[in-house]
């Protein structure tokens, strides 16, 4: 077995929230509550969960762009086992170049005052590199995403959407990371872009055995590029498996009610859509029990008060359900449904 | 009229410094009663600058060069149609027909709700503005409509401000405010864009349940081809201000006859679809307002380009090219008619 490039293991942030001028403790916004998973070399890892579900926190607390509040990530390069949370100051700041992210709105993230040859140099200069050395690294990087290098004297204003995320991507593959988490890159692009993107990702990590973190919300985006799907839900992963696996054979009944949401270019589908009622549950105020039990349809007592494991039940195939046991195949009576 | 709303020909121009830009390019089409007509694009397509001309609600530097715009009379009225174009932007005759005929919900709750007032009184000011009621019957009728659109508690939430309100609820008592005065077309500008799948299925579902029970006709503008496969009955596809393809849902999604259509639909992912393909992708990118390309203007996008055919200087004919379809595109013998309009005139002027 491949030893995993990431491996996060009970992954928790709250957020405290305050009131008045002095920000007076009042209560925590429990973003991501113990979330535990791993990414191989080359593998990409989709994290899939509506707003608020706590995918972008988790992305961002593993490139230590905001402090954890407990939990280990261990990063293992060229051997050795690396503990992110652990590093401190320069240390830090030089580790960087293993991990990059590729942001959502191509727009806000490029500095309007900037050429886009300083914006793909810039985490180069940022690392030490000679001015000769950046200038072609940046040349290489931008062939690589498949733009004109003598175009880059531009500011970002110049480009279409579509170019700027390829800016965007430039920027985080300059200094040939091991692990990029892409924060919903595509969901601001048009449809006609967003292929070109995704295709563009999939080439760049087929070519540099890159590790993805990829975390949107649109499934159809993530059952596209990724190797195995996570799926959030109040800051807990409740269900994860190898791609075809988690869209054919779901075992939450949240993940399903998720699927079933996104609308598909065929009109008149005659597909039952059982709706989900209500909203995404507030992380300062969680519910008791399993976050998800006021919008499922098959919610027992036990759900009100205990939360369910994240528990394996067939390999690789991982579900927080106290009754996802019913829900496998093989079982035979059907499901009783719960009214309300 | 045989639809409640048709528009013909329909030009506009935005005047910016640095020179005249066509936004709009001679759209034709019709909405008809109790019907959901579809308008796809991508960004910058014109899509909601149609939108907004109909409702006479263009931004100061965009006129409308020309065109028409019809609203069939309410049966009360005659039988004349009423003409929007020729109406006075801020006078009093389109200002009736804004939230009473013709009622319109946008992408952001948050930005289109005041900040400063309550949901409540939003929703009381435009039912007082079109209906006689006393204040106490605006808020039964306030409350009423919150009920109809599925907000819990609407008895309390109608004093609410827009800032306590989730997204999904929001957009909810947006619909709420667009509905309260009973219009004929509402119009939805990327009404779910910004919301959650979970809640934009839940708002899809609630605009479809109330197209049906109140028998209103919808213009459902977005560029999610899924939204429009759930929702609408007809669907035009728009490209560079100009309609390239027109047919039922069924026509379109099935037997897709304009190349950009094929290129969408091909670049979609889809849950139904297998892992980790490649995904079809039209090339390139929509071209900016001040280089738009001669003749067919998806020429330099398109995997049909016939040269000489299509980059020769006319625009395709948008015309029937199958039964119920309509499509702007050299491939089809009827939309050529307007490139042997200018061979013909070219070969009379050379002899």
């Amino acid at each position: 077995m491949i030893e995993p490039l990431l491996d996060v293991r009970n992954l928790t942030k709250h957020f405290p929230l305050g009131r008045g001028f002095f920000k007076k403790a009042i209560g925590l916004a429990r973003a991501v509550n113990g979330v535990s998973f791993h990414i191989r070399a080359g593998e990409t890892l989709g994290l899939v969960g509506e707003s608020g579900c706590g995918k972008t926190t988790t992305g961002r607390v593993i490139l230590r762009l905001i402090e954890r509040t407990d939990g280990e990530m261990t990063f293992r390069l060229d051997g050795r086992e690396v503990d992110l949370a652990a590093l401190e100051g320069e240390e830090l700041r030089r580790f960087r170049r293993h991990m990059q992210l590729i942001f959502q709105d191509p727009f806000s993230s490029l500095n309007p005052r900037m050429t886009c040859m300083d914006i793909i140099g810039e985490p180069l200069h940022a690392q030490g590199y000679s001015g000769k050395e950046i200038r072609d690294r940046v040349r290489e990087v931008t062939e690589e995403v498949r733009l004109n290098f003598d175009y880059l004297v531009r500011y970002p204003h110049a480009f279409s959407g579509g170019q700027r995320q390829r800016i965007g991507i430039a920027r985080a593959l300059a200094l040939r990371p091991k692990l990029v988490i892409c924060d919903e890159p595509v969901s601001a692009l048009d449809v006609s872009v967003q292929a070109q993107i995704l295709n563009l990702l999939m080439d760049l990590q087929e070519k540099h055995n890159l590790a993805y973190l990829f975390i949107a919300h649109d499934l159809s985006v993530v059952k596209h590029i990724s190797h195995r799907v996570a799926v959030m839900y109040a800051g807990r992963i409740v269900e994860m498996a190898p791609t075809r696996t988690l869209f054919e054979r779901s075992l939450h009944p949240y993940t399903k009610a998720l699927m079933e949401a996104v609308p598909e270019p065929v009109p008149c589908a005659t597909r039952k859509r059982q709706l989900l009622a209500g909203e995404v549950a507030d992380p300062s105020n969680l519910p008791t029990g399993c976050a998800f039990h006021a919008r499922c349809g098959y919610c027992v007592g036990r759900c009100r008060v205990e939360v369910p494991e994240l528990r394996e039940l067939a390999p690789g195939h991982r579900v927080a359900c106290h009754r996802a046991e019913e829900f496998l195949p093989s079982a035979e009576a059907p499901l009783a449904v719960n009214e309300n | 009229m045989k639809n409640l709303v048709e528009i013909q020909d329909l030009r506009v121009v935005f005047h910016l410094r640095e020179g005249s830009v066509p936004a709009i390019n001679g759209v034709s089409l019709s909405v008809p009663f109790n019907r959901t007509v579809g308008l796809v694009g991508e960004s910058g397509c014109g899509k909601s600058i149609t939108a907004r001309a109909m409702m006479r609600i263009l931004p100061p530097r965009a006129e409308i060069a020309a065109g028409r715009v019809l609203l069939a009379p309410r049966e009360a009225q005659g039988s004349e149609p009423t003409e929007l174009v020729d109406l006075d932007p801020d006078g009093e005759r389109i200002r009736s027909i804004r939230g009473a005929d013709m009622a319109m919900i946008f992408q952001e709750p948050m930005t289109s709700f005041s900040p400063v007032h309550t949901i409540g009184n939003q929703i009381i000011e435009a039912i007082r503005l079109h209906q006689k009621k006393s204040k106490r019957d605006a808020r039964a009728l306030a409350i009423e409509m919150l009920r109809l659109v599925r907000v819990p508690n609407a008895e309390r939430r109608v004093d609410a401000y827009p800032y306590e309100l989730s997204g999904g609820l929001r957009q909810r008592a947006m619909i709420a405010m667009a509905l309260s005065c009973r219009p004929r077309l509402l119009i939805a500008d990327e009404p779910t864009t910004a919301l959650d799948v979970t809640i934009q299925a839940q708002i899809l579902n609630l605009i479809e349940r109330l197209q049906t029970d109140l028998r209103t006709s919808v213009l459902m503008i977005t560029h999610d081809l899924g939204v429009i496969a759930e929702t609408a009955h007809e669907v035009a596809v728009m490209y560079l201000g100009r309609i390239v393809e027109h047919g039922s849902a069924d026509a379109l999604f099935n037997n897709p006859r304009h190349p950009y259509t094929k290129g969408l639909l091909a670049s979609v992912p889809r849950l139904s679809g297998g892992r980790r393909t490649r995904l079809a992708s039209v090339p390139g990118s929509v071209p900016d307002v001040f280089s738009i390309p001669r003749g067919c203007p998806f020429h330099p996008r398109c995997e049909s380009f016939m040269k000489g055919v299509c980059d020769a200087g006319p625009v395709p004919a948008f015309e029937k090219v199958a039964p119920g379809q309509r499509a702007a595109c050299f491939l089809y013998a009827p939309c050529r008619k307007s490139l042997d309009a200018t061979t013909a005139g070219a070969t009379e002027a050379s002899s």
